[in-house]
């Protein structure tokens, strides 16, 4: 009886020691997202009717797929917005982002840095949308956006008034339906 | 007078129209990107070197500058070939065989006497375009060239160009289409009845009693009825007679349609007074040389093999210019205009085929690859589905083709609709489907108009469902991604006291042809 409770105490500190120990080692690898970055984030969907945004708590590193940036032609991509490559401001920032992408890590949400209709979850699920760390390249700001039901890069661009806004979405190529 | 209750869907039906008109008359030429054309024009000069280091040794030996030969083929005047390097096609044969169409319309023209009767008074050179072909050989380091001549049928099968290629009829185009061996042996011709084929023709060798054939398209599943037309040939400058060859003509039948009737292989050809003499062929070096194989000519974008969806998008894309409507809503079709802004802006990038989709859904839209855009309806649908339902998911599909069009920076040209999709892009960040459906929901009416306009006309019912039948349909595909949801943008034009579930049922009994269905099974 005795021995079993010991063994039991055991083993909940072992738990209790490696979940703190993965806890302070999680916290010192995953860096957080800076405010301004934050900003960018609820820039984004800040159009969005959805009474409720649920967004993966952890951003996206660099994936495969989203090497359609670099090895599609622009004139060729789906782009809802108005991101002009002739632009030669835009053109500068998407090639030093596309030259940087490639080192995207994961970082942490901070959630009480974000609006409140944001719900940042610690799980994946197919409701729940996932972003990449918006890479700010002076006025522009880059970010991919995962979810169940599309991939896209989306732009934002700091307005005279200093805030972030809808400049474009470049899109996965999909199927519609 | 329309019913009140579609007033503002109206006034927002004809602001689209009104675009989409603005846009058509505009003629605005699609800007190309400069790097494909650049990497085009490179290739297009390999295919000129080749063609000025080998043309001596294309032609075929000992035909000499007749007509015709003892053997009955068809043989035009030879007559040295300049093609045009600035004005090509590029594109390539569905079996992978990279294909260059190089115009030659600063060349003799050779055209069927019935062109003059088509067209009184007019000079046929200018009607018709004459162009080369320079097929890649699969494995060999070398162009099979061939000779494409299209006539058309009617004023407005009357060409530039830029908007018509063996790979790329218009939809709409009536006419003949004929190919010859370099040296202008007859090698097949195709009629084409508003972007159909209907007939094809062979010159043989000897008369043959008409027969059952296989040639042709293969994956074209009509009934085929072939025969055998005489036909006298005449040498256009002097009048003299040449002899009689005998074309095997074939007319294809689309199942529960009526096919043309005409013999197709009864043209007399002829070649313009002004034109040089014929210049002599040599004989030629090399010992053989045999014509490349080729498929069916594209309808530039009915590549449907499903007899009743292919009849289905022809008849939708018709329109109704002529019909009597009693909604006062008819002048908001919206599918044959769509239709035509992809014709219009130069570079036709719209197919519609059927296949296996693996998805539940009765059709989808891909993204723009290679420049084009296609539409794939589901085998497994198209087996279920009524036909008004098909026609309604046509058009869903084809308004995904259009608004990807306007999406696209480089086809970008209704500013409107562009407009339009950012403000719903920005609504739904990384998700397209939502961000059409949600702009979709303002095409609302225009779509149910295309179906009922296409039911009046064509449909099992005669468009007697009533048109609030037809609008609920085209409440079909405005989902939100995902879900069996309607999406927010669209609930705010549910006509009054109807549900969504309502509406789900209707395209549900149409999708499956049930017995609650109003259309007909599609078969």
């Amino acid at each position: 009886m005795v021995r079993s409770a010991i063994k039991t105490y055991l083993n909940l500190g072992l738990i209790l020691f490696l979940f703190l120990g993965f806890q302070n080692v999680y916290s010192q690898k995953v860096k957080l997202l800076k405010k301004e970055q934050h900003l960018v984030i609820n820039s984004i969907f800040k159009y969005s009717s959805e009474k409720q945004i649920k967004l993966y708590k952890k951003t996206l590193e660099y994936e495969s797929w989203m090497g359609f940036i670099k090895t599609t032609n622009f004139e060729d991509l789906e782009v809802i917005g108005n991101c002009l490559i002739k632009d030669s401001e835009f053109e500068k920032e998407f090639n030093e982002f596309k030259n940087v992408m490639v080192n995207l890590g994961s970082k942490k949400i901070n959630s009480k840095e974000l609006d409140s209709k944001f719900k940042v979850k610690i799980i994946p699920s197919k409701n729940v949308s996932a972003i990449s760390e918006p890479i700010i390249i002076n006025e522009y700001s880059f970010q991919f956006i995962k979810s169940f039901y599309g991939r896209a890069l989306n732009v934002q661009k700091k307005n005279d008034q200093g805030n972030w806004d809808y400049a474009c979405g470049i899109y996965f190529p999909i199927d519609l339906q | 007078m329309p019913p009140p209750k579609y007033k503002n869907l109206i006034r927002l039906g004809f602001g689209l129209i009104f675009g989409i008109f603005l846009l058509l008359t505009s003629c605005i030429e699609e800007p190309e990107s400069p790097e494909l054309r650049e990497l085009e024009v490179t290739e297009i000069s390999q295919v000129r070197d080749w063609f000025e280091s080998n043309k001596t040794n294309l032609r075929l030996p000992e035909r000499g500058s007749n007509y015709r030969s003892e053997s009955q083929e068809l043989i035009l005047p030879f007559f040295e070939k300049e093609p045009d390097w600035d004005q090509f096609h590029h594109y390539y044969f569905p079996d992978g065989r990279e294909v260059f169409e190089v115009s030659l319309e600063n060349a003799t023209k050779y055209y069927p006497k019935t062109l003059l009767d088509s067209f009184p008074n007019q000079n046929p050179a200018e009607l018709m375009i004459q162009n080369i072909m320079f097929v890649r050989h699969p494995t060999l380091d070398r162009f099979d060239p061939l000779i494409a001549r299209y006539y058309p049928d009617n004023l407005n099968s009357i060409e530039k160009f830029n908007n018509i290629s063996f790979s790329g009829l218009p939809f709409d185009w009536s006419g003949t289409l004929d190919i010859w061996t370099y040296d202008e042996h007859y090698l097949i011709g195709y009629k084409i009845d508003q972007g159909q084929i209907t007939h094809t023709r062979e010159m043989q060798v000897s008369a043959v009693n008409g027969k059952k054939g296989s040639f042709g398209p293969e994956n074209m599943d009509e009934a085929i009825h072939c025969y055998v037309v005489a036909t006298d040939w005449y040498d256009g400058n002097t009048g003299e007679y040449l002899g009689t060859t005998h074309a095997h003509t074939c007319e294809w039948q689309r199942g529960g349609s009526q096919g043309g009737s005409g013999s197709g292989g009864g043209d007399d050809y002829q070649r313009p007074p002004c034109c040089d003499d014929p210049i002599p062929v040599p004989p030629r070096d090399e010992p053989t040389y045999d014509p490349p194989s080729i498929p069916a000519p594209s309808t530039i974008i009915n590549q449907l093999t499903n007899p009743c969806a292919a009849d289905i998008f022809l008849e939708l894309s018709k329109g109704n210019a002529y019909l009597t409507d009693i909604t006062g809503l008819g002048s908001l079709d919206i599918f044959p205009g769509m239709l035509d802004l992809f014709e219009q802006s130069g570079q036709f990038d719209y197919r519609i085929q059927n296949g296996n989709t693996g998805s539940e859904a009765g059709g989808s839209t891909s993204p723009i690859v290679n420049g084009i855009i296609t539409i794939t309806l589901s085998n497994d649908y198209l087996l279920k589905a009524t036909s008004l339902s098909i026609a309604r998911t046509i058009i869903h599909e084809t308004v995904h083709a259009y608004l990807r069009k306007q999406t696209s920076y480089r086809s970008a040209t209704d500013m409107n609709t562009h407009q339009l999709l950012v403000e719903y892009g920005r609504k739904y960040p990384g998700i397209i489907n939502d961000a059409h459906h949600s702009l979709m929901s303002q095409f609302i009416l225009g779509m149910a108009v295309s179906l009922y306009n296409w039911d009046k006309k064509y449909g099992p019912t005669g468009g007697s469902l009533g048109f609030d039948y037809y609008y609920k349909m085209a409440f079909g595909g405005l989902v939100k991604n995902g879900t069996r949801e309607l999406i927010l943008e669209a609930k705010p034009y549910l006509p009054d006291g109807v549900s969504w579930d309502e509406i789900r049922k209707i395209l549900e009994n149409e999708a499956t042809g049930n017995y609650q269905a109003n259309g007909e099974k599609c078969d």
